[in-house]
């Protein structure tokens, strides 16, 4: 295993184009709170190097940096002058390092868990019986995940959204103006139920037939971020199988990190991995390019449609609104405009823009449980920039980062938050 | 000294934590920004004044060379530590001290980011002048070493100018004052000389900054061009005309290509130049300026000057000047930046020059220039794994130096010398000024604790 | 040969036999504070005056450089003082490029010649120096001891846009540093150390200025008041808006009786403001400034332009020069302090003066945070003395240091002429012995008494 290469050259190209210019350091979350050269991404650039070049030895110290300092937020690639994809880099190590250390065996269970559609679902059920019938208030009040405090955890749902949206939703009037289908991911599934059904709602008022598939599954972005590239490839095969359609006019979701998996990182994984000798093939390659052609977040699709709405009412009483851009979604994918058009555009919406909204709001999926108190230091400052503004509601469009933020915004204040789609069918609904 | 017992000698003072000293630490600070590498021996964290003195005492005791370093943004190989010793980590000493309004002095601890001071003045309605690219990721003391420029210092100057006193700890870890919040201070230019000086004077433990209060109204224009020339004699048909506008900055296609590439502000991809000016001031009269410098491009054969209507405006346009380096790692994924300095009237004729040295060497050299001040940065472009490109890269690096010696310029405008520019220093200095320069070292750090190495060429053996 | 014999021949050697002087009539009325010298040179080339330096190290001779002469009384008394070394005779512009905004010029060079040929050309430039002794002042003179003026607010100091010099170490080498880059971060920054050395560690000999094309309008506002309080807020306003006057001045009413513009305004302190700019610039501040003024509890706005306005500013800046006419054991005295300080500071230089029974000339720089009183001291100079310790002990609380320009030998005696010590005199000391170490140049005369 440790003679294979460790990059694939497209990959590898990147570490030649770092020009140490330090510029990363001034948009890593990491760096900010650690101010170490490890916690910066030009640090991991000039290790992957290192390692690439037989230098430096992947030892324990090196792994943990990778894991520890980087919440592979995308930041820096946002904003690298060079176009060093940093991200590619990191997690091409963190897969080498998970070959040469394995993975803890609490996060291979998990990781198999996803991986595996009908141990998810239950799980899931198992977990939200479990914690509605043995835990409490009172238990889960002393039990801390991480940075993640376990009695603000929002409930598991009481049935899986899959189990209960209808597999086609038909528009609520006339023919279909457009017809998608809806990846709602693992978060929208088992915990945030109302969000898919907000999402199903709202197309199906704009006019556009929405097809949840059934039988969808993670789509796999944790399990490849941790390293575990072999299990994540199953789990993009499955994805492919099901949303890889030309025939449908767009593949949505309403969770900014299954949108740059989709996106972004399918067709470039398949890629490097055939590149090293891994058993992919050209049509999957395709497949995961068409895949990724059509995929577009909710708040995208909706914005560019806006006029398929119908009128959205109020009742004439102002929330303050605010809104966090999800890593994912504004570094990944570019977008930021398009969920603050909708939060603008709805009557009861009163929108305050929050200080550093595009910061990463420290979550990281598993980083803020492993890492917790670098993480813990980045959601306070996204804490603070959002309760400056006084807003009722934090609007993000990110199922890790609402349970991140709503994790520690300070109760008394009786802030929460939401995805734009749901304040969006509020207003649809007066 | 034993490496177990220097470790052990720092960890007494700074604690175990700080102090670092693994393979993988040794490769991460042993870079800059710069083409330079070193090693150091290991790295060390203080969190205070006391400990950086108690941390100098040790290693001159023990011979142990220091270097300092911020973030390790500077481009001459003035943090990277080519004679190994200990490299002396200013991140986390970060602290905005005292933002005194009243006095308008701002002071800082030396790792303060750069940008986030003016952050934190800027709520009080003050600024502070010296903005180098690199603002938003440099520490202030890298600056201070530096003696840093950036694209405002046609009218306010460089570091120099705002920098007016220091707390520095000297080579056998005495703390000593240079300078102050007041101005005229008894005594020679201290803060004068330690700003520039590359980590070889003093280490800074505190800089007391001047802040100014804002101007009432700014005009931010992008003027394009189809040659150099017609921007070159718009900047100095401006000068003639007795304005001092804030900035005078100019890119070549190469430099316009990769800026758009990289963060599509919408310059021109086929102009041959594009001129970016900016006036400040009182808004009376701010009109006429701006018209008067409108028609002066346009006796010089513009193609089309863009006044920025708002703040977003403004903004994208610095935006396209201030990513310009980094932009052209996407043509080649390497550049040399030089720094040399001409006369102003003089820059067209460095910049055909340039062109030449481009040809001789058959590299691509794009070009960004503080127009006003006569500082040109040719971005000289290769693949470093090439061994033959590097070594041809260094050669036309020291013929632009060379050239702009030769035109009575000087060979760094604001980069400093570091490691890299050693070589040039002879096209400027004769013996006898390098000598005197010695001596200030001398005055300082007699026994040569800080950064050696850098700044002055070695002493030729007797 | 006597030696005195021997040093007069060598020196006619290196500068040729008119420009060495050794009358000793002559030499005992060049004498700096009592000690007279046994020979006057004056070298016409920076190579002259290299030749001269080196033969007084190999001698261990002690040279005093000077100008014009103005500022002789500034510093420590003299150690030892064999060669006075004018500057004089070196009088050449090296440099003269309008369209670079730079020139170079010899030491020797008067302030007030160079910014008369420079007003002449094209639309008028000038250095942005209005220091004392405006019409006598060499450039070497004013930049060896950093010597400033009211409008240093506005364009800077020496140090601001000085870009290069070359002068003549003590051991006789030619140092040439900086040029005509107006960026320059080679090496250490050997100018800004040379500006303001006063002859310790090199005779400076040439200086090359940026030079600034000179604004389109000028004009002087004058607002008397009749409290301190008042007046100092009134700067304070102007000192943090977006205004940027050219100087920021305040004056007490010793100071205001001695110039001919503010002599009949009723107030006990008349507050300057140099408005320079363009056009728009200056009619707005005339009438913004003219309101504020008057908000603040200034009895009058008094509008100064064209000559009016020249000779307010030349009187002010020369007002030590023409007291020294009527005043005895004239003592003038300059005060660094932090910008906020102003009615601390002049309030305490008042009562003070006031308490040693002496009456006399404050005016501050309230844009530069400078101070300066001209007074009249007594013979024995126990009370000027006295005075000045308590005044520099004011000057250090308010965050700056006190040095004395100008006083009689008795009263140097006493006091510390370079203020309070402070903690970078031992690198002070470290660098006069570095650069001569055989103790040739101006010993004793600099901080530290180096």
């Amino acid at each position: 295993m440790e003679d294979k290469k460790l990059f694939s050259k497209n990959t590898g190209e990147n570490i030649y184009h770092c020009i140490r210019c330090g510029l990363c350091l001034a948009h890593c979350p990491v760096y900010k709170e650690i101010l170490l050269e490890e916690a910066a991404p030009r640090g991991k650039v000039q290790l992957s190097r290192c390692l690439e070049e037989g230098t430096l030895e992947l030892n324990e110290e090196v792994k943990n940096a990778f894991f520890s300092t980087c919440l592979l937020c995308g930041s820096c690639v946002a904003n690298c002058p060079s176009g060093v994809h940093g991200d590619h880099l990191f997690s091409g190590v963190r897969w080498r390092a998970k070959q040469k250390y394995g993975i803890d065996w609490k996060k291979k269970v998990m990781f198999q868990i996803l991986a595996n559609k009908w141990l998810m679902s239950k799980s899931a059920a198992l977990g939200g019986w479990a914690r509605r019938n043995f835990s409490g208030p009172g238990i889960e009040k002393k039990i801390k995940a991480g940075a993640l405090s376990v009695d603000r955890i929002p409930p598991f749902n009481k049935k899986a959204f899959a189990e209960t949206v209808q597999e086609v939703t038909a528009p609520k009037s006339g023919k279909a103006k457009a017809k998608v289908l809806y990846f709602h991911g693992c978060a929208t599934n088992f915990v945030f139920g109302d969000i898919g059904n907000a999402v199903v709602d709202v197309l199906s008022k704009m006019g556009v037939e929405v097809t949840t598939p059934k039988d969808q599954g993670c789509c796999g972005l944790p399990v490849f971020l941790s390293g575990d590239r072999e299990t994540s490839v199953n789990i993009i095969r499955e994805a492919l199988k099901i949303f890889a359609r030309a025939d449908v006019d767009a593949v949505l979701v309403d969770c900014g990190t299954c949108g740059a998996a989709l996106k972004n990182e399918y067709p470039h994984l398949l890629k490097d991995l055939k590149e090293l000798g891994e058993n992919v093939t050209d049509e999957e390659i395709k497949a995961a390019e068409l895949l990724s052609a059509k995929t577009m977040d909710v708040t995208v699709f909706i914005d560019a449609h806006k006029d398929w709405l119908p009128k959205l009412g109020g009742n004439g009483k102002k929330i303050k609104v605010t809104y966090h851009d999800p890593c994912h979604l504004v570094k990944g994918q570019k977008v930021s405009a398009q969920p603050r058009n909708i939060l603008k555009s709805i009557p009861d919406v009163e929108y305050v823009e929050m200080a550093a909204a595009g910061d990463c709001c420290g979550g990281g999926g598993s980083f803020q449980v492993e890492h917790a108190e670098t993480s813990a230091k980045i959601t306070k400052r996204k804490i603070d920039n959002a309760e400056a503004t006084g807003a009722q509601v934090v609007a993000t469009c990110c199922p890790g980062c609402n349970v991140t933020i709503s994790n520690h915004l300070d109760p008394a204040k009786g802030m929460k938050t939401m995805h734009p789609v749901q304040l969006l069918q509020m207003a649809l609904n007066r | 000294m034993e490496r177990e017992k220097m470790i052990e000698g720092l960890a007494k003072i700074v604690g175990k934590e700080d102090v670092m000293t693994s393979e993988m630490e040794l490769q991460l600070y042993g870079y800059d920004a710069s083409l330079n590498r070193g090693r150091p021996d290991c790295i060390v964290m203080p969190a205070s004044t006391e400990e950086v003195s108690k941390v100098v005492k040790f290693a001159r005791e023990n011979h142990i060379p220091v270097v300092a370093r911020g973030a390790g943004t500077n481009l001459s190989g003035g943090s990277s530590p080519t004679e190994g010793g200990i490299a002396l980590l200013f991140t986390r000493m970060n602290k905005i001290l005292e933002i005194d309004v009243e006095n308008q002095r701002v002071v800082v601890e030396p790792g303060a980011i750069t940008l986030d001071i003016k952050g934190a003045i800027g709520k009080y309605g003050y600024l502070y002048h010296p903005d180098p690219s690199s603002e938003k990721a440099t520490t202030i003391a890298g600056n201070l070493g530096e003696n840093a420029g950036g694209a405002h210092c046609f009218k306010y100057g460089v570091t120099s100018n705002h920098v007016l006193g220091a707390e520095v700890v000297l080579f056998d870890g005495e703390v000593i004052e240079v300078g102050g919040k007041s101005l005229d201070n008894p005594g020679f230019d201290l803060p004068g000389l330690m700003v520039g000086s590359e980590g070889t004077l003093g280490m800074v433990t505190k800089l007391t900054l001047r802040m100014m209060p804002k101007t009432e109204a700014v005009k931010t224009m992008l003027a394009i061009y189809e040659t150099i020339a017609d921007g070159a004699n718009t900047v100095s048909d401006i000068v003639k005309a007795g304005m001092i506008p804030t900035t005078l900055e100019m890119m070549d296609n190469l430099t316009i290509k990769a800026v758009e590439a990289a963060y599509h502000v919408g310059f021109p991809e086929d102009a041959a130049s594009i001129l970016l000016i900016e006036l400040d001031g009182l808004k009376d009269g701010m009109d006429r300026l701006t018209d008067e410098v409108v028609a002066i491009c346009k006796k010089n054969k513009v193609r089309e000057v863009r006044v920025a209507k708002n703040e977003a405006e403004r903004e994208k346009i610095w935006a396209g000047r201030k990513g310009a380096f980094g932009a052209v790692g996407r043509l080649r994924p390497n550049y040399l930046v030089n720094d040399p300095t001409v006369p102003r009237t003089r820059l067209p004729e460095a910049l055909a020059q340039v062109v030449e040295i481009g040809k001789k060497y058959n590299l691509p050299i794009a070009n960004v220039f503080h127009a006003g001040d006569g500082n040109l940065h040719p971005l000289i472009l290769f693949d470093e794994r090439d061994k033959d490109e590097l070594d041809r890269v260094h050669k036309a690096a020291f013929e632009i130096m060379k050239i702009c010696a030769d035109m009575g310029g000087t060979i760094s405008g604001e980069h400093g010398i570091g490691v890299e520019k050693l070589k040039g220093m002879p096209l400027i200095f004769s013996e006898r000024d390098i000598a005197a320069m010695r001596n200030v070292k001398k005055a300082f750090d007699p026994e040569s604790v800080y950064n050696p190495g850098k700044l002055l060429p070695a002493e030729k053996a007797a | 040969m006597s030696n005195n014999e021997k040093l007069v021949s060598k020196l006619k050697e290196i500068v040729g036999e008119a420009n060495v002087i050794e009358d000793p009539e002559k030499l005992k009325a060049l004498a700096v504070d009592g000690l007279i010298p046994r020979v006057m040179v004056s070298p016409g080339t920076i190579e002259e005056t290299s030749k001269v330096v080196v033969y007084a190290c190999a001698e261990k001779l002690a040279v005093i450089p000077m100008g014009s002469g103005t500022k002789m009384t500034l510093g420590g008394i003299p150690k030892k003082f064999d060669i006075l070394l004018s500057t004089k005779r070196m009088n050449r512009y090296n440099d003269y490029d309008i369209a670079n905004l730079t020139v170079g010029v010899e030491s020797g060079v008067t302030l007030a010649e160079i910014q008369a040929k420079l007003a002449g050309e094209g639309r008028g430039y000038f250095i942005p120096l209005d220091p004392q002794h405006s019409q006598g002042a060499t450039v070497g003179g004013i930049v060896a001891t950093n010597d400033s003026g009211a409008k240093r607010f506005l364009y800077g100091g020496n140090r601001d846009f000085i870009l290069g010099i070359k002068a003549v170490m003590p051991n006789g080498d030619i140092m040439s540093v900086g040029g005509k880059a107006v960026k320059n971060v080679a090496g250490y920054d050997m100018t800004k150390l040379m500006i303001g050395s006063m002859g310790a560690i090199g005779i400076i000999c040439e200086i090359t200025f940026r030079i600034t094309p000179r604004p389109d309008a000028e004009a002087t506002l004058l607002f008397p008041f009749n409290g301190l309080k008042e007046a100092a807020a009134f700067l304070k306003k102007l000192l943090h808006s977006k205004y940027y006057p050219a100087a920021l001045e305040l004056m007490n009413a010793t100071m205001a009786a001695n110039l001919k513009a503010t002599s009949a305004l009723k107030g006990k302190y008349v507050a300057a403001i140099a408005l320079d700019g363009i056009e728009e610039w200056v009619t707005r501040l005339k009438a913004d400034l003219s309101e504020m003024g008057r908000q603040e509890g200034a009895s009058d706005a008094i509008l100064l332009t064209a000559d009016a306005h020249r000779d307010f500013w030349m009187a002010y800046r020369d007002v030590a020069d023409s007291l020294a006419k009527t005043q005895s054991n004239l003592v003038a005295l300059k005060a660094n302090f932090a910008l906020s300080k102003v009615t601390e500071m002049v309030g305490a230089f008042e009562a003070a003066l006031r308490e040693a029974g002496l009456n006399g000339a404050l005016f501050c720089s309230a844009g530069n945070g400078i101070l300066r009183a001209v007074f009249g001291g007594d013979d024995s100079g126990a009370k000027a003395a006295a005075l000045i310790g308590k005044l520099t002990a004011e000057a250090v609380k308010n965050g700056g240091n006190l040095i004395v320009e100008r006083a009689p030998k008795a009263i140097k005696e006493k006091v510390n002429v370079w203020g309070q010590t402070r903690s970078d005199v031992v690198v002070v000391r470290r660098m006069k012995e570095q650069m001569d170490p055989a103790g040739i140049l101006n010993p004793g005369r600099y901080v530290g008494g180096v």
